[in-house]
């Protein structure tokens, strides 16, 4: 790992607001619980559609609310926005400021500069992702809440499998692209594209928000490894076919 | 040492490089020199695998140019890569240094230490000229057998880039093979013994060293207020035209003191070395590119 200090060196910043926010995200999750509860308790869903009233009735166990909110909603959303960020700009950066030059003309192979490039943010992501995680059940353990340590890291998994996905795919067009922006909202137009056509049609591991989520791992440990290893596979695609892309063009 | 085979490249419908075929050998300093655009940079960047060749191919040492491993061996200036702005010039050293079997960092801070380059400084607060020397040691701390340089000079200042002419010219003593491409005449003329004229990715002629050294040397010099002509009377100094406000100075040797002079007098222009490169070309080809 030649390039790590330069690496997170030239990614700090993202890293840092990354864990930042996932930090403040876990520990609201667990202060606002016992507002959230008795909000939902003192019957102000009377009156609501019959499915809205279910799922709020769901909220006040902890266990459920902790998944819904962490693995579904935030963990999901931010790691969308920096998986897009990093893998916007891992290589396109270079091109663009005429850095790439200073690693490709080195005795180096550009398979071996890739994987050590992408792979440091990859690593980087997932111990994120890991300690935000284990921060957010160690609080959950200290203020008396019954929670599955366990399950809840193992829960890191599919998100970090999406998260490749997002990550590859925005390295893949940023490839062909040659511009950080127009890569990465290109990236978030076809995962947004395919979170709506999932609610139209059955295409549902297209939908990186919607497919193999956490929540019934978590609160009943269904775990679907067909549909992680489904997601795994899409991922690994994409991340070829940037490598191949990387390693064939011209800079 | 290096040779062009045949080779080719287009970019999209336009041919930029066309059946360029070259042989530099073993210890010989060769350059190419050519216009902004005629396909130097192109050239390095296929012999060192930045882009590929369509057609023909390279070979470095007997052995085909995509090897990364070759690299080992060779030390790569280009002229439009930089230096990663966040880090400082001795993170730089050090991060070039991890890549290589064998790197003189030593020499590279000592190098840095004497052109007077802050070494905890980031790149970003440094100068043109200080990052252009950054990227030269560190190109240069390998010590390959081969070494390219893309228009190794620019952004440098006068004593700058005479205390590099100076380096490459040890480099060549010690048996190094240099390939360098550069616009400016008088770089070519103290460095190289081989010339190769460059037009439209193409060789219109090469040359040697005796031939290119029979080219006078001058300076363009537009002094900022009247002077008068015996201030430009220095050694070396073989004849003076005046046009205008204009001087043209031909001078057959002490080129350093008459720059070192004139960069004393205020003034609008000072050019030394590429000024006549389009006069020159057509001196060689006599007008018709295809002279050999």
């Amino acid at each position: 790992m030649m390039l790590i200090k330069k690496e997170l060196k030239s990614s700090r910043w993202k890293f840092i607001v990354f864990f930042g926010l996932l930090l403040i995200m876990a520990i609201t999750i667990i202060i606002q619980y016992p507002f959230i509860k008795n909000f939902l308790e003192q019957g102000v869903m009377e009156g609501m559609p019959e499915w809205m009233v279910k799922g709020a009735a769901q909220q006040t166990n902890f266990n459920v609310y902790l998944s819904a909110n962490w693995f579904d909603k935030n963990l999901i959303q931010i790691s969308f926005i920096f998986a897009l960020l990093f893998g916007m700009s891992v290589i396109s950066s270079e091109v663009e400021n005429h850095t790439i030059e200073f690693l490709l003309t080195r005795p180096y192979s550009r398979v071996r500069i890739f994987i050590e490039k992408t792979g440091i943010q990859l690593i980087g992501g997932l111990l994120i992702m890991g300690v935000t995680t284990y921060i957010l059940g160690l609080t959950s353990l200290i203020q008396n809440y019954d929670v599955n340590l366990l399950r809840l890291m193992f829960g890191v998994l599919p998100l970090f499998v999406k998260f490749f996905i997002i990550y590859s795919l925005s390295l893949f067009l940023s490839l062909f692209l040659d511009d950080q922006v127009k890569a990465g909202i290109s990236a978030a137009l076809v995962l947004l594209f395919f979170w709506g056509a999932d609610l139209l049609w059955d295409i549902s591991i297209f939908n990186i928000f919607g497919y193999a989520p956490v929540t019934p791992f978590y609160t009943h440990g269904i775990f679907t490894w067909a549909a992680v290893i489904k997601l795994f596979v899409i991922g690994l695609i994409l991340y070829g076919g940037a490598l191949y892309r990387f390693k064939t063009r011209d800079f | 040492m290096i040779e062009f085979k045949n080779v080719t490249k287009n970019y999209g419908q336009k041919r930029v490089i066309n059946n360029f075929d070259l042989h530099v050998k073993k210890g010989e300093t060769l350059a190419l020199l050519g216009k902004n655009g005629a396909g130097k940079t192109t050239l390095f960047k296929m012999l060192l695998n930045i882009i590929k060749v369509d057609d023909g191919k390279i070979e470095i040492m007997g052995e085909r140019n995509n090897k990364s491993r070759l690299r080992e061996k060779i030390s790569f200036l280009g002229e439009d890569y930089e230096l990663y702005s966040y880090l400082t010039a001795e993170e730089i050293i050090e991060l070039a240094a991890k890549f290589y079997n064998f790197y003189d960092k030593e020499w590279a801070f000592n190098k840095l230490t004497e052109f007077d380059i802050p070494l905890t400084e980031k790149v970003s607060k440094l100068s043109k000229g200080m990052k252009q020397t950054v990227k030269l040691v560190q190109a240069l701390a390998n010590k390959g057998e081969i070494i390219i340089l893309d228009e190794p000079t620019v952004g440098l200042d006068v004593k700058m880039q005479h205390e590099i002419l100076e380096i490459f010219k040890e480099l060549n003593e010690k048996g190094k093979t240099i390939l360098f491409s550069s616009h400016n005449l008088l770089e070519v003329k103290k460095l190289a013994e081989r010339v190769a004229f460059i037009k439209n990715g193409e060789i219109i002629a090469i040359k040697d060293k005796s031939f290119i050294s029979q080219e006078k040397s001058k300076i363009v010099f537009v002094p900022q207020n009247e002077i008068n002509d015996d201030r430009l009377v220095i050694e070396g100094v073989t004849s003076i035209e005046k046009e205008g406000n204009k001087y043209i100075i031909y001078y057959d040797k002490n080129e350093e003191k008459i720059i070192s002079h004139l960069n004393k007098i205020p003034y609008f222009k000072l050019k030394y070395g590429d000024q006549d490169l389009e006069e020159f070309f057509l001196k060689i080809t006599g007008g018709d590119d295809d002279v050999n």
